[in-house]
């Protein structure tokens, strides 16, 4: 690869992700980013350029969000990639520091879904979509061929929402902060078949930032540097014909090619968030990040490796099951948790002695594709 | 009321008027590859040959499959879709019949129809690709 600086995150802000019609959009989005310029030690003058995920935001979202703070006339990309808009932002962000374009950036994500009014995350024009499809019916497809070909269980997979929900627990800012048990969520309310409604992601409104800098600048600037190890940023590979539905090949290869830029492996990665927007995508993504071989991702969850405390634990925020995924904020929110994991602040649920976190954000429905895109970052302590 | 096909030009026959309108997909002229529905480009080679029209089989595997419970705009819950491959490769998806009895086992043989799948903006019946499971492989074990 050529030159590329290290890069470290050095600022973290995140809302409240809940239903919050009353807030406006960039109310919602202007306080984290300023959480994150304080965190940071950070003025609105020095953020050199700014990257905006967000899916419904409209054009000119980022604009609209910084020019109340400090931070018009400067370069702005507003970044749109269904669910990896916030952690492709992100890329971004890190790739203009990298490059040695910019020293300090500002990435963030945000969306109001209640401005939509609600039900399933919208798809359209799209051949599948057209004909009724639905993201809950695509991955209850993928949830019935796994239990088929490797005798995974409905109740494993309803403990991965067990499992995000008693984490959520501990996260001010989730959506849930409830518990569930296992009879609530295999008894909840069907959606699709064999997925209830408490194994899909709620919807709702949230903003994350994050703000970026060269290491080497890093200790001069005020914040609590946590470095990054890797940023893959891939997109999925369309076919017309047969696709083993059970993997996600877009994530196989977004998470080989991670591994290899951080010259780490699945067994070096102390916590992880996961793309749980549905409860067989984290069970799915195991496999695919390694934490397990293909087809075992039931026997991981049994066995509790993914809980807090575990041997690798996944999404101790509660993940997009119990914290809420407001699609474009969700990849950036779980920048924050990691990084926030890896300084130790997350009180009740650290991760003790946590050094290595990842994460993994994947999304989009289109005709012929797993997901149209896909992200991993790695970070280090 | 009225019923209308949606992408008429996916069909060999307009399946208002003719009971045995099959699928037609493409073949690349240049590469060789079949695809559902047909492509302006060849998706795999990027050639601009118009495609190659083939009648698609009537019969194909299931592969899987999810009974949607909320409604989708202009679709009345609850509705099976599911993805069905054809031996000439292509997936194509559509809605399922058959669900009401009981699980349908996956790999199950398939028929493919055209039928009315829910309704469009405008409120008008909408006919698309339906799958029929065929009772001797129903019947048989294997598959969730």
């Amino acid at each position: 690869m050529a030159n590329l600086r290290e890069v470290s995150v050095i600022g973290v802000g995140m809302s409240r992700f809940a239903k919050q019609p009353e807030i406006s959009i960039v109310d919602l989005t202007q306080a984290p980013i300023l959480d994150a310029l304080e965190d940071a030690g950070v003025a609105c003058g020095q953020v050199q350029a700014a990257y905006s995920g967000s899916v419904f935001g409209g054009s000119g979202i980022g604009q609209k969000v910084l020019k109340g703070i400090g931070m018009s006339g400067i370069p702005i990309l507003n970044v749109e990639n269904a669910c990896s808009s916030g952690s492709s932002a992100f890329r971004e962000a890190w790739l203009a520091v990298a490059s040695g374009m910019h020293d300090v950036t500002l990435a963030f994500g945000t969306e109001k879904l209640t401005a939509l009014g609600g039900g399933a995350y919208p798809l359209s024009d799209d051949i599948e979509a057209d004909q009724g499809v639905l993201m809950p019916a695509v991955y209850a497809m993928r949830a019935r061929r796994h239990m088929a070909e490797y005798g995974t269980t409905i109740e494993q997979i309803a403990k991965i929402a067990v499992k995000n929900h008693r984490n959520s627990v501990h996260n001010s800012r989730a959506q849930y902060q409830r518990e569930y048990t296992l009879e609530e969520v295999l008894n909840s309310r069907m959606i699709a078949d064999p997925l209830t409604i408490l194994h899909c992601c709620p919807t709702g409104d949230g903003a994350a930032a994050v703000i970026l800098a060269a290491t080497e600048m890093a200790h001069r600037l005020g914040g609590k540097p946590v470095k990054v190890r890797a940023s893959v940023l891939q997109s999925g590979l369309f076919k017309n014909d047969f696709r083993d539905m059970t993997k996600s090949d877009l994530s196989y290869r977004t998470a080989a090619a991670a591994y290899e830029m951080a010259g780490l492996g699945p067994d070096d990665i102390d916590v992880a968030e996961v793309h749980d927007a549905f409860t067989i995508g984290e069970l799915m993504y195991y496999e695919a990040l390694g934490f397990c071989a293909p087809g075992d991702g039931g026997r991981l969850i049994d066995e509790g490796a993914t809980e807090i405390g575990g041997r690798i634990a996944v999404n101790p925020s509660g993940g997009l099951l119990s914290k809420g995924h407001p699609v474009g904020a969700t990849g950036v929110a779980q920048i924050v948790e990691i990084v926030s994991q890896l300084r130790g602040n997350c009180g009740p649920r650290q991760i003790a002695g946590a050094r290595i976190g990842l994460t993994h954000c994947t999304g989009g429905g289109v005709a012929g594709f797993d997901h149209i895109a896909c992200t991993i970052h790695v970070f280090e302590q | 009321m009225s019923a209308k096909v949606y992408r008429p030009e996916n069909w060999s026959a307009s399946p208002l008027e003719s009971e045995s309108a099959q699928l037609v997909g493409g073949r690349c002229s240049s590469c060789g590859k079949v695809f559902f529905p047909r492509f302006n480009a060849c998706p795999s080679c990027a050639s601009r040959e118009p495609m190659v029209e083939v009648r698609l089989s009537r019969r194909g595997t299931l592969y899987s499959y999810s009974v949607i419970r909320v409604n989708a705009p202009g679709f009345k819950a609850p509705y099976a879709v599911g993805y069905v491959d054809l031996p000439e490769g292509p997936r194509v998806f559509g809605h399922l019949d058959g669900w009401q009895d009981g699980p349908v086992p996956l790999d199950t043989s398939v028929e493919i129809y055209a039928g009315p799948i829910g309704k469009d903006r405008d409120g008008e019946e909408l006919i698309s690709v339906r799958f029929r499971p065929l009772a001797a492989d129903r019947n048989s074990t294997g598959g969730a």
